[in-house]
Formats: structure tokens, C-alpha cells, sequence
């Protein structure tokens, strides 16, 4: 089972090909504003905070709404009207495909309310996928920790695709950041990441370019398990886990050295590229 | 009246990058970075920081114990403990041992300056 955005959805079908999404989403690029482009247009901004207030959103764990509101001095009500302005002129995948020539209105309508459907009982499908894991409270929350603070730092929708029993392989090519985690559980998160990804992953931490072979992307990749690792343990001690990370390592090092044993695997689609977390337990 | 000085203890090398930056136009001025516990010590003893910053997941010499011997060197210094790790164990461990504070990651540039300016009031209270 596997749950996608529309525009795969519909490349999936055969109903658009790759140049068409991709033509599709340059429309979408040019047309949607983010939060703080939309306040610079206003002019209740400059490029200089709206940059700032960026770089801030990526780094922390608060909403770019809290973030405009402490850095661009902006009130509530401001906030409110930007958004607005932002949702008018949204321009949705569907539509951005009809105005590209390559699907008509009819055809969108008509696929869009089969992706929803399908959509909905793919996510029933993941939460059964889920309770049949043998840590299933585990397992959920290294997904939506793993989930949210990659979307948090690279700011692309994120989704979780699939979550089954796997042979713990690293790709080829990928980039693995992992962490132990011990305590009355013990288990291993890592990170997968594709090259490409993991480059933009560790431009955005830093806030500035770095080569994804360089000392400081790998530090920036450790840190952002590391930061999975440690949220993980926090949120699942109220459910009577008593847990504690180590430091966190990177492929390349440890990870390659260690045997390949099975593992849960959660995929999930960042954009056009996939990403993995692999849970491996120690019993 | 002179600014406070900080010095940061984390072995990620992203995570001092991102300390740098977020104090870098404020009213703090880090006067030390380091990796490694033990170094982190050697350190303190010469430059006497004002508040400390020290990451608790360490390779090699642990947060706990380099908190330990920071302490056994000035039992009134600050340390703040960061980590990633904020369950009521740690935390617990952390402010039992004698750190001043302790801060979750991640955490916004804005809410870790008012943390921060929070606790230089209360030193020089």
C-alpha cells in the first residue's frame, strides 16, 4: 500500500507525464507566495526580515505565524489578512495542470474525488499497518517526530507512504543518520536520506550552502536525529517508557560496519524525492 | 556594565553554528566553543564564562560528567544543560546534580534569548 500526493496520483494513472507535473509545479512556484513574500509585498515587511524570519522558522519548533508576530513586529490581525491574501491566489496542482494544456477540469474533478477516496482508506491501511507492528507506540512516534521535523526544516510537505518489516539496507548512494536509543527499550532510528535531500536538508539547519560531503552536513544530519532521537524518549515517557539516546553517528562510519538485521520501515515522499526511517529493536 | 559571556559545550559542530547565530546580534557574546567535555573544562577554568551552555548526549566525556567537574571547580557557576532529551528523568538528574536550568530542543532564537536574559537577571540578582 502506498499513499501519494494528487500530481503522483495522477502520473501513476497515466493520466499526466513527468513533464507535465513538473511543468505543474514551476506554475505552482510562480504563483504561490509564502507567508512572509506575501508580507513583503504588503510592505509590512523588508527582504531582510522576511529572510530572517525564515532561517528562524526553520530552526525552531514554533509556527512561522508566532515567528512573524516576535521577529516582523506583525499583530494578529495582520497575520490573519496575509493569510487570506495567501489563500486567494493559491494555486492548487489540478489547476495548475488545466492551466498547462495538459488535463481538462472534467478530468480533475472526476480524479480527484477517486485520489480522496483512495487517500481515505489508505490512511485506515497505514493505521492497521501500524497495530500489527509488535511496538506500534514506538514505531508512530519516530514516524510523526521523523515526519515533522524534516517538514519543519526543509519546508516541503512531507508524507508518510508506507510502514512495513524490511531488510534494514542503507541505498546506494543515501546518506544514513542513526541513533541508539536505550533504557527498559532498545532500538536504533535511522534517518535514509538521498543525497540531494540530505544537502538541502543541511543548507536549511545551517543557513547556508554546504557540500553533503562535508564535515558540517554530516553534523547537521546527526543533529536532526539527534533531535528525533531525543523528542522521541520525551514524548513517550508518559506512556511509561523510560528511554535515553547516545550520541548520534552517520554513515560512512559506524552504520556501514554494523550487520544488516531487519527492520520497521516507514517511507515517505518529500516532494518528488523518498526518504526512509528504519527502526531497528533489540530485543 | 559589561556584557554576559557564554561559552558553549555541544559535540555537534551544527549546533554551535546555530548558538553563534542566534546570539550573534544580542547582548551575549560567546567567548568559547567546545566539542569535548574534558577540553570543555580545561576551558572554563581559564576563561570563567558567565553562563555555560552544555549538551548532555556527549561522545566520550558525558554532559553529566562534565557538569560534574565544572561544578567541583566553582560550585556557583551556571550551567545550563541542552538537550533534545527533556523527559522528568533527565531533567531531574540534571538540576539534582546542580545545573542551573535545563533546555529542550529545538527552540526558537527568540525563546532561547528571553531564556537566557531570564537567567542573567537572576545571577545578577
Amino acid at each position: 500500500m502506498s499513499s501519494m500526493f494528487f500530481g503522483q496520483f495522477l502520473l501513476e494513472k497515466g493520466v499526466i507525464n513527468r513533464d507535465a507535473l513538473l511543468d505543474a509545479i514551476e506554475r505552482q512556484r510562480r504563483a504561490n507566495h509564502s507567508l512572509t513574500e506575501v508580507a513583503v509585498t504588503e510592505g509590512l515587511i523588508d527582504r531582510g526580515k522576511a529572510d530572517q524570519i525564515n532561517s528562524l522558522f526553520r530552526l525552531s519548533n514554533q509556527s512561522i505565524e508566532v515567528i512573524c508576530a516576535a521577529e516582523g513586529g506583525l499583530s494578529l490581525n495582520q497575520i490573519e489578512q496575509l493569510r487570506k491574501k495567501q489563500r486567494l491566489g493559491w494555486l492548487r496542482i489540478g489547476t495548475a495542470l488545466v492551466a498547462g494544456g495538459h488535463v481538462t477540469e472534467r478530468q480533475v474533478e472526476g480524479l480527484l474525488e477517486i485520489y480522496r477516496a483512495r487517500e481515505a482508506a489508505e490512511r485506515r491501511t497505514l493505521e492497521e499497518d501500524f497495530d500489527h507492528l509488535d511496538d506500534p507506540i514506538v514505531a508512530r512516534a519516530c514516524t510523526e517526530l521523523t515526519l515533522s521535523h524534516l517538514q519543519r526544516v526543509t519546508e516541503i510537505p512531507i508524507k508518510l507512504r508506507s510502514i512495513e518489516r524490511a531488510d534494514g539496507r542503507l541505498r546506494d548512494g543515501w546518506r544514513r543518520f542513526a541513533q541508539d536509543i536505550l533504557g527498559d527499550h532498545a532500538f536504533c532510528i535511522a534517518i535514509d536520506l538521498p543525497m540531494d535531500l540530505f544537502s538541502l536538508v543541511a543548507s536549511k539547519m545551517l543557513g547556508v550552502e554546504v557540500s553533503p560531503t562535508s564535515d558540517a552536513a554530516l553534523d547537521a544530519g546527526c543533529e536532526l536525529v539527534n533531535l528525533i532521537g531525543g523528542n522521541t524518549c520525551t514524548r513517550l515517557e508518559p506512556s511509561g517508557f523510560r528511554l535515553r539516546p547516545e550520541p548520534p553517528f552517520s554513515s560512512g562510519g559506524l552504520v556501514s560496519a554494523r550487520p544488516i538485521r531487519p527492520s520497521v520501515r516507514a517511507t515517505a515522499q518529500a516532494a518528488e524525492q523518498e526518504l526512509e526511517l528504519n527502526l531497528f529493536m533489540k530485543k | 556594565m559589561t556584557n554576559p559571556t557564554v561559552m558553549t559545550i555541544d559535540d555537534s559542530a551544527a549546533i554551535l553554528t546555530i548558538i553563534a547565530a542566534y546570539l550573534e546580534d544580542s547582548e551575549f557574546n560567546v567567548v568559547a566553543s567546545e566539542r569535548d567535555g574534558r577540553r570543555a573544562v580545561q576551558r572554563f577554568q581559564e576563561i570563567r564564562p558567565d553562563i555555560v551552555l552544555l549538551d548532555l548526549i556527549m561522545p566520550g566525556q558525558s554532559g553529566m560528567e562534565t557538569l560534574s567537574q565544572i561544578l567541583a571547580l566553582d560550585p556557583d557557576s551556571c550551567v545550563v544543560m541542552v538537550s533534545s532529551l527533556g523527559t522528568e528523568e533527565a531533567v531531574h538528574e540534571c538540576l539534582s546534580t546542580g545545573a542551573t536550568s535545563f533546555l529542550q530542543k529545538p527552540f526558537s532564537r527568540d525563546a532561547f534569548i528571553a531564556f537566557l536574559r531570564g537567567l542573567d537577571r537572576g545571577i545578577k540578582a
